[in-house]
């Protein structure tokens, strides 16, 4: 049970943040909420990867004989995700300028397709 | 409506949380990672191919492919950025080049209070060179072309708080930031047909890999890892400036 | 060891209770703060999960730039002075 708390933090943070997403009143504030979605990636992939009693992190120095570490793989899949959502997060909320533009508003629930066409 | 909704919403977070739960309690427990992957890179990266930084390793060479892909995705993220902020005529930007402040008495020039500027430009300096930094040791400590490139890219974000729309003009003109952007990418594509040159696959880590621990070691992985610096500084800098020269360019239009 | 094991308790607990928070924050200027806040946690939990690059990144991303750049969206929207 305790030794898969992270992973369970990581199930919480999904929920609430998918819980914020669809009740959200401003998509500015759905964006932000999407990044608690994608911590919640990076925490189950970390998690994975983690090594107790604490492991080496993948680094190493240039003399000093290799030790056991923690996995390099997840960390490098979690390096990529940081940067896409960051590229994600720009594309975003450029449309969300333009759709403020554009229909006069950024509440999703008054931007339903049939309403205003 | 929302009487509807907000239930329906809970009950499906519920579920979902329990199916998470569910699933996620039978993985192995934290901390008692056992899968030979990570173990089998982390003894070939320092011996096959002289880097300190397994991350590194990986990211540019192990997963090489990957990254490229990533690469792309955040070029075209710039790209659409640009498509979507600028204004729908092209010559907007002539125009509010023209509405630019010439004289420093001018009332509508961009005057931040002092110590903004004060502590803004010095760190122009210290950004460039922490960042530059970064960048350079990527294959040998924690860091690469990805940190180190949002932090030089910073370096925009200081100079239109110093000195607004006019001084990003004037030191960071837009094309030469998207030259540079497409330089960076285009030098990982190329970095690439190294491999293919040498009659390996495409991305194979062929270039001379040096000694463990120098500047100038692991062969691609340091290359291609200063061009990923360079196109994600020029990157991140086109971006801030987009977000940035519209609420200028508003201010200018407000002063006319 | 059991100090390790506490901290990163510790640091989930702070997670755990951000994230509602981040959610809650239904003015978006606020919500950039805790956004902010949230990210430094997050940063200083990968350093003690041994993963430094990753840390570095969501230490620069997660705390500077995703705040910042929903703060300029937000002047933009707003049409208000940078």
């Amino acid at each position: 049970m305790i030794s898969h708390l992270p992973f369970y933090v990581a199930g919480w943070l999904l929920v609430v943040a998918l819980y914020g997403m669809a009740t959200s009143r401003n998509l500015v504030h759905l964006i932000g909420c999407l990044g608690v979605v994608q911590a919640a990636s990076y925490l189950v992939l970390l998690a994975v990867g983690f090594r107790w009693p604490p492991a080496q992190a993948p680094i190493y120095q240039r003399d000093v004989p290799l030790e056991t570490t923690v996995d390099p793989i997840v960390q490098a899949l979690t390096l990529t995700d940081i940067v896409v959502s960051a590229a994600s997060a720009a594309l975003l909320l450029s449309l969300t300028v333009q759709i403020q533009k554009r229909k006069g508003t950024i509440d999703p629930r008054r931007l339903l397709p049939l309403r205003n066409p | 409506m929302n009487r509807v909704r907000t239930p329906l919403v809970l009950v499906a977070a519920a579920a979902l949380f329990s199916l998470l739960v569910w699933g996620l309690g039978d993985l192995p427990g934290v901390g008692e990672y056992a899968g030979p992957y990570g173990d089998v890179i982390i003894r070939a990266a320092r011996n096959e191919r002289h880097v300190l930084n397994a991350v590194a390793a990986v990211n540019f060479d192990y997963r090489g492919f990957d990254t490229l892909g990533e690469e792309f995705i955040f070029f075209a993220s710039v790209i659409g950025v640009a498509l979507l902020l600028r204004d729908e005529n092209e010559d907007q930007r002539a125009s509010t080049r023209r509405l630019l402040p010439r004289s420093t008495n001018d009332p509508r020039r961009w005057m931040p209070a002092e110590p903004v500027s004060l502590v803004s430009l010095p760190a122009v300096g210290a950004l460039l060179v922490f960042g530059g930094y970064i960048v350079l040791q990527g294959h040998l400590s924690p860091g690469g072309g990805f940190q180190g490139g949002i932090v030089i890219s910073a370096v925009a974000l200081l100079v239109a708080l110093s000195g607004g729309a006019a001084a990003l003009y004037r030191t960071l003109p837009l094309a030469v930031l998207e030259f540079v952007e497409a330089l960076g990418i285009g030098s990982y594509l190329a970095i690439g047909f190294c491999g293919v040159a040498a009659g390996r696959p495409y991305l194979t880590n062929v270039l001379p890999l040096g000694e463990t621990g120098n500047l100038l070691s692991s062969g691609t992985i340091w290359a291609i890892n200063f061009g990923v610096g360079v196109a994600v500084a020029a990157g991140f800098m086109l971006l801030t400036i987009e977000f940035v020269e519209p609420l200028h360019r508003a201010r200018y239009r407000r002063h006319q | 060891m059991n100090a390790t094991a506490a901290l990163l308790g510790l640091h989930l607990l702070f997670l755990a209770i951000l994230a509602p928070l981040v959610v809650a924050a239904r003015d978006p200027r606020r919500q950039a703060g805790v956004i902010s806040l949230f990210a430094l946690v997050q940063a200083s939990l990968f350093f003690l999960l041994r993963a430094p690059d990753v840390a570095l990144s969501e230490l620069i991303v997660g705390t500077v730039g995703i705040p910042g750049m929903l703060l300029f969206t937000l002047s933009m929207i707003e049409g208000k002075r940078p």
